[in-house]
């Protein structure tokens, strides 16, 4: 189920949201935990048993971890069998046939892909980071240990942040989880639907509507009767121009994913952190990553650079961690080749950052931008490059070759409105303009309004688009 | 106790996102709750799903699986007010964000709408060359009676009127192919671009509909007459009906606010139409007779289907002319075949989209003077059933 569809606007979130404020205070973690499995198993029942495990393997390991305090050996083992499983489940799931593939072509074995796992687990790159938070966690000590596993379920599932993030850690809501009553305010409930409603609009306003330039070049993967311009066919500036749109594709997706669930998270009480802080105004790739995706730079800062040194032990070192966690984030994106290079292709930038880039573009007013925009807009390419319809090696030699074909005169007229709403809504000049509109109840009633008319209006006349960061 | 409850009153009008928010999503619900669930989309031209019923099959993974998407399924088509928030998102894309296409038609000058068509998907990398080959087949097989029309889109005729630089496919190149190998094959292909292409000053394409209008038809089938010799039906001498506010296909997809319905015109003519049920090949026995129009028709949203009663697999016409003729086709003939009752004394009408079989059968059994075969060609490059025309039997 994903937000932007009328199952889940019309039917599953008004029915879940009054059970949750019907409920008694005691109630409302069971509430959650049912509904969300519900959205869980929504369109793919098989994966219900890899949730529970999930749920169990990390509960009951939580609780040994606590329970063998003093004795290292033990808790080390807990912790060792959390990963391992976890990660496990992940890796059978995501990467397991990658990895069979690789190897057939490189060694030249012939192992056959397993079967029935073409498909992920909804959101399993997202909820595995957010168990192993809580896990690794309780064994630094740094959170109690959960024992009610209703609670624990809750927090795991739970349906705003389940398949695309904020990748919420465990101390994050741990606290809240636990009050009962007075869990949220009208003032709270109320921001967050403010919230939703601006995610939704990004996401199917912005998102879908502008992605729709990029699927003129390349087709629609799951549905071949859409005609469409052809990657070979498209001239250089069409090219550039596709991208552009697919740049701003993903962050309007990815990015009013993120402020539903935060929205959400509101309406219920729980306060998600920011994921995105308007990444395309950076003026380095150094700040890019401050501001994209900023819940899995913080998680793998937090659990994987820091624990490695991070850079207190020379510069060496911190290279080297540099390029663990950008390895990492390009595995954790996808299990293709293309990510990883699209990992290593940000640690070779944050690198040179690092060593002697980043002291000059501190004195630039201008072209830091258009240097970082650039070398987004590149990496996004290297990130879509094996897609259905794109072919990697015609996408990086139309990009950088200037040829001849469909002109891209067409589609700037067709959605040059779009783009140039698109491009405001990537500066905080969007967010200065709802300050004015906010002032007066009228104008936010009316701003609001008019977005989640509209929205609906969307979301009923185009078939629904699937969300992209499925996959991930 | 009854100050605190005012005070939470005058609460609550402080917030009145949270009231809007409410009140819209409790009121879809109520709306969904008192809309009764239809059963077709005229507009969509599509039959919409129903609530699916709770059974014991939801006890299985799969079956719980198909009722979630069966639900899924039901949300989506019985939306209270689909309609209206369809046309909705249409004004907003095209009022308000000033594009030029809505719902993958391109909307033109002149209230002109055209299919978006950037260029062949892959089903029809295959069809096309088989198509091709099937009426090259056709051809090949009865020489010199076999004669070819392929009516152009709408684009090909105003291409001044399509949104400029829109990379539409040119059609050109592979209607010289069709001609080159119903030419080579022994069959006559007859032009179409530059004979309709001479009125594109008059009404020849509907605006709103992927058809060509009764007057296009008219055009393309003067230039039949031409090539054989015939002496045109006198449209003079008959009475033209006009019936207006058809909004056809195009619109049905675009619902543009500002779309300019069509006028239909069709010919009063009382000559009698049998509608066969075609169980095999060869000549059907069983039929049923009526007239060239189905008049409920013109009543309802899809006016075109009046002609010929839409598209049956086998029909047959009595003329008032001389000789017999079979048209293969595609719906662009629908509104021309009427004009051939003044030519011939029998005019055949093969869909071979509900033709299930070969042609020969019924070719040697009514020892035609002419075949023609008239598609469009947007359904020529597409139509997965035209190769039945090549295959012998």
């Amino acid at each position: 189920m994903i937000f932007s569809s009328i199952i889940f606007l019309f039917h599953f979130l008004p029915f879940t949201l009054a059970a949750y404020y019907i409920a008694p205070p005691r109630a409302k973690n069971t509430v959650l935990f049912v509904c969300s499995l519900v959205f869980y198993c929504w369109g793919e029942v098989r994966f219900f048993p890899v949730m529970l495990t999930l749920i169990l393997i990390n509960y009951l390991c939580g609780l040994a971890i606590a329970h063998f305090e003093g004795r290292p050996g033990m808790r080390r083992l807990f912790l060792a069998l959390a990963l391992v499983g976890s990660l496990g489940m992940l890796f059978y799931f995501k990467y397991a046939n990658f990895v069979l593939e690789s190897a057939n072509a490189l060694l030249g074995t012939s192992f056959a892909p397993i079967e029935g796992i073409s498909v992920l687990p909804l959101g399993i790159s997202f909820y595995t980071f957010q168990t192993l938070s809580y896990t690794i966690d309780v064994y630094r000590h740094d959170v109690a240990s959960e024992k009610n596993i209703i609670d624990f379920g809750a927090y795991v599932v739970m349906f705003p942040q389940l398949i695309a993030g904020p990748i919420v850690k465990y101390r994050d809501v741990a606290a809240q989880l636990h009050v009962y009553k007075h869990r949220y305010n009208i003032a709270q409930i109320e921001e967050g639907m403010t919230i939703f409603t601006f995610g939704l609009a990004k996401k199917v306003l912005l998102a879908d509507a502008v992605g729709a330039l990029w699927t003129d070049i390349i087709g629609v993967a799951d549905d071949a009767s859409v005609t469409f311009v052809g990657l070979a066919n498209a001239s250089t500036g069409l090219v550039w121009l596709g991208i552009l749109a697919y740049s701003f594709q993903l962050y309007f997706d990815f990015s009013g994913y993120s402020m539903m669930a935060i929205g959400m998270g509101k309406m219920m009480g729980f306060e998600f952190p920011q994921n995105f802080n308007y990444p395309y105004i950076s003026a380095s790739i150094t700040e890019f990553w401050r501001r994209w995706h900023m819940t899995l730079s913080s998680w793998f800062r937090e659990y994987v650079y820091i624990p490695l040194g991070g850079n207190r032990k020379g510069l060496r070192r911190q290279i080297f961690n540099l390029f663990i966690v950008e390895l990492l984030t390009g595995i954790w994106h996808g299990a293709n080749w293309n990510f990883i290079c699209w990992g290593l292709y940000y640690f070779v930038l944050l690198a040179a950052e690092k060593l002697f880039l980043l002291k000059h573009l501190q004195k630039g007013r201008v072209w830091p931008h258009l240097y970082t925009l650039f070398f987004v807009v590149v990496g996004w390419a290297m990130f879509v490059g094996n897609d259905p319809g794109v072919q990697f090696g015609l996408l990086f030699q139309k990009l950088f070759t200037p040829s001849a074909g469909v002109s891209a005169l067409y589609f700037l007229r067709n959605y040059g409105v779009l783009l140039a709403v698109s491009f405001v809504c990537c500066t905080p000049l969007i967010e200065k303009i709802w300050d004015v509109l906010r002032r007066r109840s009228w104008s936010r009633v009316l701003t609001v309004g008019a977005l989640l008319v509209v929205s609906t209006a969307y979301v009923v006349g185009s078939t629904n688009s699937p969300f992209l960061y499925f996959n991930f | 106790m009854q100050q605190r409850k005012r005070k939470r009153k005058g609460g609550l009008i402080h917030y009145p996102v949270l009231i809007l928010f409410s009140l819209f999503f409790v009121g879809m619900f109520l709306l969904d709750c008192v809309t009764p669930d239809r059963t077709v989309s005229e507009l969509e031209n599509t039959t919409l799903t129903q609530r699916p019923a709770v059974t014991a099959q939801i006890l299985s993974s799969a079956g719980l699986n198909r009722f979630f998407n069966d639900y899924t399924q039901y949300t989506k088509d019985q939306i209270p007010g689909r309609d209206v928030w369809i046309s909705l998102q249409s004004f907003v894309e095209t009022a308000l964000l000033q594009k030029t296409q809505s719902g993958g038609v391109l909307l033109g000058d002149h209230g002109q709408m055209f299919d978006r068509t950037y260029g062949l998907v892959s089903s029809e990398e295959r069809t096309l060359p088989r198509n091709i080959a099937a009426v090259g087949a056709l051809a090949g097989r009865y020489p010199g009676r076999v004669y070819v029309m392929v009516a152009p889109a709408a684009s090909a005729i105003y291409p001044e009127r399509v949104p400029a630089h829109a990379p539409l496919l040119e059609e050109e190149g592979y209607i010289r192919q069709i001609q080159a190998a119903v030419e080579e094959a022994g069959g006559v292909y007859i032009p179409l671009q530059d004979a309709l292409a001479a009125h594109k000053d008059e009404y020849i394409y509907y605006r709103t509909d992927h058809h060509w209008t009764t007057l296009g038809a008219y055009y393309a089938y003067s230039r039949l007459c031409e090539t054989l010799g015939l002496v045109p039906f006198d449209r003079e001498a008959h009475t033209a009906v006009e019936v207006p506010d058809f909004y056809g296909t195009f619109y049905s997809r675009a619902r543009t606010w500002n779309a300019q319905p069509d006028t239909l015109t069709y010919y009063e003519l009382d000559n009698p139409l049998t509608i066969y049920t075609v169980t095999g090949p060869g000549m059907p026995t069983q039929g049923e007779a009526t007239g060239l129009y189905d008049l409920d028709k013109l009543a309802v949203y899809d006016k075109y289907a009046a002609f010929l009663h839409g598209n049956n697999g086998f029909s047959r016409v009595e003329g008032d002319g001389e000789g017999r003729i079979l048209v293969v086709k595609d719906s662009y003939a629908n509104s021309l075949v009427p004009f051939l009752t003044a030519n011939y004394a029998q005019i055949d009408v093969v869909d071979l989209r509900n033709y299930n079989y070969g042609l020969d059968a019924l070719i040697a059994e009514n020892g035609y003077d002419q075949i023609l075969v008239l598609y469009s060609f947007d359904s020529f490059k597409s139509d997965p059933y035209l190769y039945r025309a090549g295959i012998e039997g």
